[in-house]
Parts: C-alpha cells; structure tokens; sequence
C-alpha cells in the first residue's frame, strides 16, 4: 500500500492521501448534510449526552443535537464562510499587491506601507472588539466581510514582491520598447505566474479565515442561529463539556477540523511545489 | 601531476552524461598548463576530478588522477579534505562574486581555512600576521582584511579568492575562469599576479578558460577541450603558431587581433549534447575536414612535433 | 583605491546610516498604531443604537446592582468616553488625545476602576508568556530547521511533515486539544479556573504557582511556533545549500560544523528576525486566543470578562494596548537589527 502511495506520488507528482481526506470530508459537508433527518441546529431533537454508539456515532450534545449530522452540517457552514473570505480577500490583495508591485516611486511605497500596516496589525483582538460592537447585525455576508479586510495582507505581500520581480525582468522592458500596454504585459507575461500564486494565497486564506471564524466563534461572538464548528464548541464549553466527562461534543468537531484544515494544507504545498518547479 | 585516461559524468535522470571522456596528460612541475575549450566542453568537471571533489551526481567511471605520489582519484574525501586540500592543491574558483559567507569578515574566512588544516591552536594574533604578510606581499591592501564581501569590487574579491587560496603555498593551484567578468584591466592585474604565484612560490597553476589568447599569454603549455575529450596538448608557441587540430585553428581565428583586417569565420553548429555524444570522432559534425573515419571511430592522441599531441584523424594513420 | 568603504570602524557613515534606519522605522511605527487605532474608532462607532443605552441596558441585565445615581455617573463616563454628544470628528480627535495620553477611562464592569490599572496588573502574565514560549520556539525552530536543511534525511522529512500538519491549525482548536489530553488522558494539568488577579511577586509560591499555570498554555504556543519556525527555516536552508559560498566552504575543507553553524546558520538568522518582526501581530493573537481557552490570568482572559460583562472600555484598552505592544516590539526587533546586520551597517558599497 504504501509503495503504491509513493509511486502514484511519483506519478502524479502529488500526494495522494490529502487529497482524498480533503475530498471525504468535503463529501461529508456537503453531500451528507442534504440527507438530515432532522434540523441538526435544532435543539431537543434526539436524547442529550449520548455517548459514541451506532444509533449515534458522533454522539449526541447536552442541547439534544445529533453530533454526526450536526458536523456536517457545521463544517459545511465554516467552508462557506471561509470561501467567502478567501474570495474577497484575495480579490482585495491581487489589487493592492499588482498595483504596489507595478508602478514606481510615491505611489509604490504608500501603497507598499499600507499593505505592510495591515501586515503588522493583530487581527484578533480588532475583529473581537469589531464583532462585538456589531453583534446584533452580523449576517454570514457581512461577517466575511470584516474578516477578509485583515486577510488580504500577506498574500498582497507575496503578490507584490513576485510583480516587483517580473517587472524588473528582461522580457518587461522589452515588451514595452516593443509596444506593448500595460494590459497585454499584464495578460500575456505576468498572468501565468500569478495564477498559481493566486490558486496558493487563496487557499492560504481559505484555512488562516477557517480559524479566525473558529475563534471568533469560540469566543461566541458570531450569529448563534448558523451552527459552525467553532459554535459547536462554544456551546461545548459553555455546558462544561469536558468537566462533566462529554468529551465527543469537542472531539469530534475538533478532530475534523484538524483533519480538515492539515490535509488542505498539504495539498496546498503540493500545489505550490507544482506550480513553482515548473517556473 | 598525471591524469590518467580519466572517464566521468554525472547521473541524471535522463541517463549519464559524460562530461569527460578518457581524459589524458601530464602537467610538470612549475609550469603554467591551460586548458582551452568552449562552455559546456567539460572544463570544470574536469577541474572537480583533478581537484578531487568527486560528490554525486558527478562520478569517475575510470581512471586515475595522481600529484606526485598522493592518488587524488579514487580516494576517501574525508582524507582529501585533512591532507591534501589546500595544502597540496589549491582552487579558484569562477566569477568569485558570491564565493564569500557575507556575514563574515575577510580575515574570518582565511581564520576558519587555516584552523581547518592544522592552524587549530595557534592564538589569533599569530594568524592574522601570517594572513597579513601574505596579503601584502600579494599587493593588496591590509584593510581588506576587516571588510565585508559586499564592500570589495569584484576585481578586489578575485585577488583576494587568490590570496586565500594560495596561504598555505600548494604545490597546485587550480584556477577556473579566474578573469571572465572582469574588465581588462583588472583582467590584467591577475595573470601577473597568477605568474608571481609562479615565479615566486615555484607553484605549478593549471589555468582553464575558454579565451585562448589569454592562456596564450600566461600559459607554459596547454591542452584544447572539445565536448569532453582532449583534441591537442602542446607548449604555447607550438600551438599557435602551428594549430593542427581543426577546432584549434577555429578557436584561434575567432578573436579579432589588432591591425589584422579580416572577415572573421565562426563554427558552424553546437556543441554536441553529452548526453548522447556523436559516435566517433566527437568534433566531426562541426569539422569542415570530417572524413569517413571521422564519423566511425575514435582518433589516438598521438604525438606530432616534440611533446605536441593531437587527436585527429587528419595526422594519424590507420 | 576602495580604501574608504573598506574601514569599518564607527564612522560617519555609519552612524548617519543606522540613525536613517532607526527614524523611518519610528516614523512607520506611529503611523501602524495610528492606523490600528483608527480601525478601533471605526469598530466602536459601528453600533447605530446609541451605546451608552445599550451598555447599560447589557450591563444591568448581567445583574451587577448599581444604584440610580452610580448609573447615571456611568451614563456620563460612557457619554464622555465615546463624546457621544459632539460630532464626529471631535469624538475621534478626544478618542486619539485619550490614546495619546493613555487614558481609556474607567472599565464599565468594575467601575469605576480605570481600565489601564486592570490590564496593568494582567499584563505580565501575557509578557510572561509570550516572552518564554516566542524565545524557546524561535531557538528551537531556527535550530531544528537549520539541521533538518543540511542533513534533509528521513528524520528531517518527517519533521518537516508533523511541522505542515500543526502549522496551519487553529491555536484554540489545538489548545483544547492538548487541554483535553492532559485533563483527560494524562492528568496532570489542573491550573484552569479562578486566581485571576494575582500580583506577581518573586515568591516561591507564585513561582511554582505560575509555572504551573503556564506549562500548558506555553506548551501550546512553543509546538504551534516551532513548527512555524522549523518550516520556514528549512525551505530557506534549502535554498541556501545551494549558494556558490557553501559550495566553496565544502571546497575549503571547512568541517560540517562550521558550514552548519557559521555559514548556513548565520545566514538564515537574518531572515528569520525579519520574519520574527512580521510574524509579532499573528503571534499575539495567538498568544491571546490560548490563554482564552486556558482562562490563563493574561490579556487573553481580559479579553473573557470582557466579553462576558459587556465591558466596551475594557476591551478597547486590551485593543489599544495590542496594537501598541505588537508595534513596539517590531520597532525594538527593528532597531536592532541593523547592529546585527553588516550589509545595513556598513551600507552597500560594493562595484
């Protein structure tokens, strides 16, 4: 087994193994949570504190919800979050990062200064304060919303410094003696390298949003009616879960994030090893 | 020095190129030997073999490379690295515009060379008025020694890879390249400095370079590399003013001279790739005299006038 | 001929280089608060009920039983607090000046005592905290990924492979993890709950009594930072192998150790302070999320009672006082840094 691992990685040039987590536990978001038989959000449905059984294999929470639809359920809403902020994030930092990495002088170091500020800024205790003042009025739109305007800084880094490169590169001053504008440079000699790069940084931000929103939630401070992992926990935690010996209320959501987010990783960093070896 | 009918290459993943091919000749003592070639032509790998520094993906197939009594090729690096490197043999390596640790001084590196071969217990003080002897008698400047790489020229940096590679006084000094890169000027100043190396240390220098006219100048003797085998060893003035070997004479036409007008003719073609060399004589593709033979077997390294060998099927018979 | 750029004793030049480093840093350093700081503004001014009702509103519904007089005085603190009374713009100027002066006014669970005494007195157990686990994380990290770069075996592969699986993980996801393995599993870690507003003093008591506190937490940290540090120095060693400087060592004859140490170790410090400069902001927050979790008596638990009690003065000093500190360590590291690096000191002379 382990030969036919290596040898189709060989192949492929990719792991397999992550991949096929990544793809299981999509499935079990997404497709799985079509077949509920009753509202995993909803409390009171099933027996409570239910330990791991057939009946129940997730378990069940001191709320009354069935663990195993539930996750999937949850985890299905933290992708969707996570997504959102990965699209308006890197949208965000391909603006800022092109612009700061293509043009010269004043405009060149403010905008770099300000990617670099957002750099510096601790995200967490802003958006805490942030999400707290705005508690009443979150909706999962507005929510990415906020979380993407303190996503989009590394990768606008990242994104800024591979421009600056290409920019000084032989083959842009030669285009433009040749007559080309600005949009064709951009189309025909800058675009290959940064579609890889953007295919990273936003499955980079994809996974850092996942944890922000965790957190976020954790601390109970987003929407209590769109049931994530990281409210899950926060429910856990508020009924003393641990104390009180239900341990499956935290662990199960908990081991599939973890599954979740290291196995995106790794693909991610396969991806990255692709599209970079091939440059 | 001998280079015994040396083979070599290195395992790629498309197959085994074969960089140097049954490489053969003599390098006496206390002379300036140079070996000629175009890029590509195996030059450095085989500057890796005669200096020992057989690591893979480079390996010797065959053959053997002996200084004096020491066997160089095969051996042990370990021992190479205690015994013979440095102090028997020497390198400068090509375009010194990176070979130095930025974050260390100049004096720093010539400390941590000498405490690696036999230096470890002398006190600082001792050391560095070794070095700085060395380096002025050498012409350069004491307060090199406390600069930082990014602060020399590259000229600068050059003579200074010289010095460190000439402070424990080898009987060898291999030198790669030594002055493309630079400017003629500055080009100058390091061949006298290579031929003091010579002329006062009694050091034997072997000199590889693609410009022939500057090995012209500064060599004794000298071998012409073409795709990895030796094509002519002679002295200097045989070579140039008798150039036998058909890519020899090309070599030589190519640079334009001074007061002579003439249409300057190129080589037609490519090196070939190692790879998968062309059968037999392995410059046939490109000779305007490539005959039948040429095409189907290798020609002998064969001696023609007094120590002036070539490999051709033009002056061997069959 | 070069003779000038050559010395490199304290001149001129030098000076007049580092002081150029050292007050644009300065200057960015104020701007990236002022930034941050106006971002909190924003945030406060986000909630379109008038917030002095809502404060109140919250805070009476947790129970805490003021009187009518002690509420109105709040009513009044708020209003001031927030300049709810004047327009816009002299809300946010009397919001900067308080910045400024550091004053953030009175915290609303626990008026009237001023916010800054309640962080004061929590904010050496965060310090604490982040200090130790930031300097063993970063050692090890660094030491971890320079070994696994040069000798790139099979140990170092796997290291490199745990390190991706932690690195992108949620600091409270894995604080509860590792809090469920030694409460549950292996109990041996039981300093959670109460104790919050201890004085630190030099006993023995509160030593043990803090270490105690603090293993979990910091052991949290220290795993998710080495695996950051090891990752990063790794794929920079590797790049650097293949340097013509490293390969020239080899040639010299220079024994592992020194290429280990003087030549790939050295050369990976500097990128990795700058990298320690830019990673301060994340790593705060991480510092902060886990002692959330682990209710240690830092920012972090502030940052609870917070939440808890509505107290909108409180966690706008913890903000400040975040976006302050992560800025001011970078400036520190900043200023630093050019002493350490020849290249910024000696400025680039070169051809």
């Amino acid at each position: 087994m382990g030969l036919q691992v290596s040898s189709m990685r060989l192949r492929l040039g990719v792991n397999p193994i992550p991949i096929a987590i990544v793809v299981i536990i999509i499935l079990y978001s997404f497709v799985v949570s079509l077949f509920a038989p009753y509202d995993p959000s909803a409390w009171n449905m099933v027996p409570r504190d239910q330990p791991p059984s057939l009946k129940y294999p997730f378990g069940t929470t001191s709320l009354g919800q069935d663990l195993f639809w539930l996750c999937s359920y949850a985890l299905r809403n933290s992708i969707i979050m996570s997504l959102l902020v990965s699209s308006i994030g890197i949208l965000i930092a391909i603006i800022m990062g092109v612009i700061a990495g293509y043009v010269r002088g004043r405009l060149s170091s403010v905008m770099t200064f300000i990617i670099d500020s957002f750099c510096a800024l601790p995200a967490l205790p802003i958006l805490v304060l942030l999400f707290m003042m705005m508690r009443e009025h979150l909706t999962p739109i507005t929510m990415a919303l906020w979380i993407a305007i303190f996503s989009w800084s590394w990768p606008a880094r990242n994104i800024r410094s591979i421009i600056f490169s290409l920019r000084e590169r032989g083959f842009t001053y030669i285009a433009k003696f040749s007559g080309y504008t600005i949009f064709d440079l951009i189309r025909y000699h800058y675009l290959p390298y940064i579609y890889g790069l953007v295919v990273t940084n936003f499955l980079g931000i994809m996974l850092w949003a996942i944890g922000i929103e965790t957190t976020l939630a954790v601390f109970g401070l987003i929407s209590l009616t769109t049931p994530t992992i990281g409210l899950t926990i926060f429910w856990a935690m508020n009924y003393q879960a641990i104390a009180r010996g239900i341990w499956w209320w935290i662990f199960f959501p908990s081991a599939l994030l973890i599954l979740f987010i290291a196995s995106a990783y790794f693909v991610s960093l396969d991806l990255y090893r692709r599209v970079y070896l091939r440059l | 020095m001998k280079v015994n009918n040396v083979t070599g290459g290195y395992y790629t993943q498309k197959g085994f190129v074969n960089a140097v091919n049954n490489v053969r000749f003599e390098v006496l003592q206390g002379e300036v030997f140079g070996i000629a070639g175009e890029s590509g032509c195996g030059k450095t790998t085989l500057m890796k073999i005669i200096y020992g520094y057989v690591v893979p993906p480079l390996k010797v197939i065959k053959g053997t490379v002996v200084l004096e009594d020491e066997q160089i090729v095969p051996s042990n690096i370990t021992l190479l690295q205690k015994n013979v490197w440095w102090r028997k043999i020497s390198w400068i390596p090509q375009a010194a515009q990176n070979i130095f640790n930025p974050l260390k001084k100049i004096f720093d590196h010539f400390e941590e060379t000498l405490k690696s071969h036999g230096y470890g217990d002398t006190p600082k003080a001792e050391l560095r008025e070794l070095v700085e002897k060395h380096i002025v008698r050498l012409g350069l400047p004491k307060e090199v020694l406390d600069s930082y790489p990014h602060q020399l020229s590259g000229g600068m940096k050059q003579r200074v890879a010289i010095a460190l590679a000439t402070i424990l006084k080898p009987r060898v000094l291999l030198a790669d390249e030594p002055t493309s890169a630079l400017d003629v000027v500055v080009q100058r100043a390091i061949l006298q400095l290579l031929k003091r190396m010579q002329k006062d240390f009694g050091m034997t220098i072997i000199l590889v370079s693609h410009d022939i006219h500057m090995l012209g100048v500064v060599a004794d003797r000298m071998a012409i590399m073409y795709a990895g085998e030796i094509v002519e060893i002679g002295d200097v003035k045989s070579i140039f003013e008798e150039p036998l070997h058909p890519y020899t004479r090309a070599l030589i036409e190519s640079v334009p001279q001074l007061g002579v007008k003439k249409v300057i003719k190129g080589l037609a073609g490519q090196p070939p790739d190692l790879l998968s060399p062309p059968p037999g004589c392995r410059f046939h593709p490109r000779c305007p005299f490539a005959m039948d033979i040429c095409r189907r077997e290798k020609p002998p390294l064969i001696e023609v006038g007094k120590g002036h060998f070539v490999a051709c099927w033009l002056y061997a018979k069959r | 001929m070069c003779s000038n750029a050559l010395s490199t004793g304290v001149t001129k030049s030098m000076i007049k280089n580092i002081l150029i480093w050292i007050s644009k840093r300065l200057i960015i350093t104020i701007l990236v608060i002022w930034i941050g700081v106006t971002l909190l503004f924003i945030a406060t001014r986000l909630s379109p009920m008038d917030p002095a009702s809502v404060i109140i509103g919250r805070i009476t519904a947790w129970g805490a039983g003021l009187g009518g007089k002690e509420l109105e005085k709040m009513r009044q603190s708020i209003l001031q607090l927030y300049g709810l009374d004047k327009p816009v713009l002299y809300q946010y100027l009397d919001f900067l000046k308080g910045v400024i002066t550091w004053n953030f006014g009175p915290s609303l669970a626990f008026f009237p005592t001023p916010v800054i005494d309640i962080i004061n007195r929590n904010i050496w157990w965060t310090v604490f905290l982040l200090l130790t686990a930031l300097i063993v994380s970063w050692i090890l990290g660094i030491v971890l990924g320079v070994l696994a770069s040069y000798f790139e075996g099979r140990i170092s592969k796997l290291a490199v492979t745990i390190s991706s699986a932690l690195y992108p993980l949620p600091y409270v996801i894995f604080a509860l993890v590792l809090y469920m393995i030694f409460t549950i599993i292996i109990p041996i870690y039981s300093g959670v709950g109460g104790a919050g507003f201890t004085m630190p003093s030099l006993t023995w008591s509160f030593i043990v009594a803090a270490i105690s506190r603090a293993w979990l937490p910091a052991l949290t940290l220290i795993v998710l930072w080495v695996a950051s540090w090891l990752l990063t120095t790794y794929s920079l060693g590797i790049s650097l192998k293949r340097e013509d400087y490293i390969y020239y060592a080899n040639i010299r004859g220079l024994t592992r150790r020194d290429i280990v140490f003087g030549y790939i170790g050295k050369n990976v410090l500097l990128p990795q302070i700058t990298a320690l400069i830019l990673s301060l902001g994340n790593m705060f927050s991480g510092a902060l999320a886990t002692e959330y979790i682990f209710s240690y008596p830092g920012l972090g638990y502030l940052i609870l009672l917070g939440l808890q009690r509505a107290d909108y003065s409180l966690l706008l000093g913890v903000c400040t006082y975040s976006i302050v500190g992560v800025a001011v360590a970078g400036l520190i590291l900043d200023i630093i840094y050019p002493l350490i690096d020849p290249r910024v000191k000696y400025g680039f002379t070169g051809e």
